[in-house]
């Protein structure tokens, strides 16, 4: 991220912020959606972050954290979504995605039972897998971000992919029909 | 990490990166609408200070919260007399103060060992013992929710309009458990003191409430009764859950009605017909606010729980430490061996209900 940018946005230099979420807005988003497998959620806690990213900046102390500190608060801001709709339940509603065509996800059971295993987890759980495993941030940046120790970091990340493990071994395992052949 | 191990997490991650990452014309417009005519918030601390380091975050912005609630309570006269690091503060009238507190001396917030924590061993956790008089009144109107984000602790706070703050606080972690339902009443003020106090420590649109920290922060005269009490229901909800046995995130595709003919006889006559009970955090967003929860009144959830024992359902010590729940093994012969759960939760004084495990 250019830091300058940074910099001037943190003086109140509009066009400086403009630029940065036309910069760095597509990620933010692309991270609310994968954390609250919702697009109007996703969209929502986006906007939120965003305005409340140009309302803290000058207190940001180190420009260079900007990218950190901004998935902070969306991180903050997905909480304040998922609070605010309380629909972590069992009454899934399954997200279609765009899927690329070297797919490496044999099936559309995979998806499902990835999707629902995802939406029982807490979004401090997702926060932590997206983190991790869709930006490829280390658990100690994964930690930084979240303001959780490391350790933290990694026993969320163990225990949801765990999960998620176990969502996959079920999609699987052959059907009754399968069985019976 | 095994071969298998690392396939299951390339599929993750390939499950992760499909689907688009465009900012939508929606947020774009609005965000460079807003930001304009939205203030930024200058910092007021010296440029000289040390920066926080990155595992400090978390504390630094506690700090910082802790401090900025001060100020804001002071400032709006909200705490004469009060003072921090003492159970029940004693409320001696004095001049509202409105100058901040100097930066080199900030008040320390309450901390766990000066707050009373009596209150841990109070509350229900499972049907209320015989007995025991209900909540009164049994209806009301909800105006406040609060959620606490923690850690170390999680909870729920609900505020009525007569008064009564209803509370929770539990840990995520297995080794401890939930306080169970709790209760303690306001007067008229101290609902608009509780309010106000609310609106000025909110964060990120997230109501964030401590209630054992209330007696020190609310005066006396915001308090009928200060003493935190055991919330005792005057009905409770169950929920019917199949659950695979080795990952309870996986839950079958049994319909309601084979749930209600697997269970006891004595117990699917108790809950079939049942209504359902509305909730905003139980199976929401598709039924218009209502749970997969059926209502029961005191004596019909007893009866329900005896049918339960007499047919040799047992209790999962994990999930009871949270909230009252029976299992039976189910041997289903095309799909592996599964749980049938039933979970209890109490009804609230709205006459709805929540997740004793999810704020």
């Amino acid at each position: 991220m250019n830091t300058e940018l940074v910099m001037a946005a943190q003086r109140g230099d509009e066009e400086a912020f403009a630029t940065l979420v036309v910069i760095h807005g597509a990620r933010l988003q692309a991270v609310a959606h994968r954390i609250l497998r919702d697009a109007d959620l996703a969209e929502d806690a986006t906007q939120h972050a965003l305005l409340r990213i140009w309302k803290s900046l000058p207190k940001l102390r180190d420009p260079a954290r900007f990218e950190a500190w901004s998935y902070q608060l969306l991180v903050r801001a997905c909480h304040a979504e998922a609070r605010r709709m309380r629909h972590w339940s069992p009454g899934l509603r399954l997200v279609e995605t765009d899927r690329p065509a070297d797919d490496p996800i044999a099936g559309i059971a995979d998806r499902d039972q990835l999707e629902r295993a995802f939406r029982t987890l807490s979004v401090d759980h997702r926060a932590v897998i997206v983190l991790h495993h869709y930006l490829d941030l280390t658990l100690i940046e994964v930690g930084s971000v979240l303001g959780i120790p490391v350790g933290t970091a990694g026993s969320r990340l163990h225990y949801g992919m765990k999960a998620l493990h176990a969502a996959l071994d079920a999609a699987a395992r052959p059907t009754l029909q399968q069985a019976s052949r | 990490m095994t071969r298998a191990d690392l396939d299951r997490t390339r599929i993750v991650r390939a499950w992760l990166a499909a689907g688009s990452e465009e900012l939508s014309p929606r947020v774009l417009d609005n965000v460079l609408r807003e930001f304009p005519v939205t203030n930024q918030d200058r910092p007021h601390w010296a440029p000289a200070w040390p920066q926080f380091s990155s595992f400090a975050v978390g504390a630094g912005v506690g700090a910082a919260m802790a401090v900025a609630l001060v100020v804001a309570m002071i400032g709006a006269g909200l705490l004469p007399g009060f003072r921090f690091g003492g159970t029940g503060a004693t409320a001696t009238p004095t001049p509202a103060v409105r100058s901040p507190i100097p930066r080199s001396t900030p008040a320390p917030s309450p901390t766990p060992d000066t707050i009373d924590r009596s209150y841990r061993d109070v509350g229900i956790i499972g049907l209320a013992p015989l007995g025991l008089t209900p909540s009164d009144p049994t209806e009301t109107e909800l105006i406040e929710t609060f959620w606490r984000p923690g850690p170390p602790y999680l909870g729920a706070a609900f505020l009525y309009a007569d008064g009564r703050l209803i509370w929770n606080e539990y840990f995520p972690a297995a080794t401890s458990g939930s306080t169970g339902w709790l209760e303690q009443s306001l007067t008229d003020e101290g609902i608009e003191l509780l309010r106000t106090l609310a609106l000025r420590t909110n964060s990120d649109g997230l109501r964030l409430l401590k209630p054992e920290e209330l007696p020190d922060l609310l005066p006396a005269r915001a308090w009928v009764d200060r003493a935190v009490r055991p919330y005792v229901p005057s009905g409770y909800a169950a929920r019917l859950k199949v659950t695979e046995q080795e990952n309870p995130f996986i839950e079958s595709d049994m319909t309601p009605q084979e749930m209600l003919a697997a269970l006891p006889r004595a117990a699917g006559d108790l809950l079939r017909d049942r209504p359902f009970v509305r909730s905003d955090a139980y199976g929401a967003d598709s039924s218009g606010g209502v749970s997969d929860f059926l209502g029961l009144d005191v004596a019909d959830a007893r009866r329900l729980e005896r049918a339960l024992r007499a047919a040799g359902y047992e209790q999962d010590d994990w999930r009871n430490r949270y909230l009252l729940q029976y299992y039976t093994v189910l041997d289903r012969p095309e799909a592996g061996t599964w749980w049938l759960e039933v979970w209890f939760e109490p009804i609230l004084p709205d006459g709805t209900i929540t997740c004793s495990s999810c704020g």
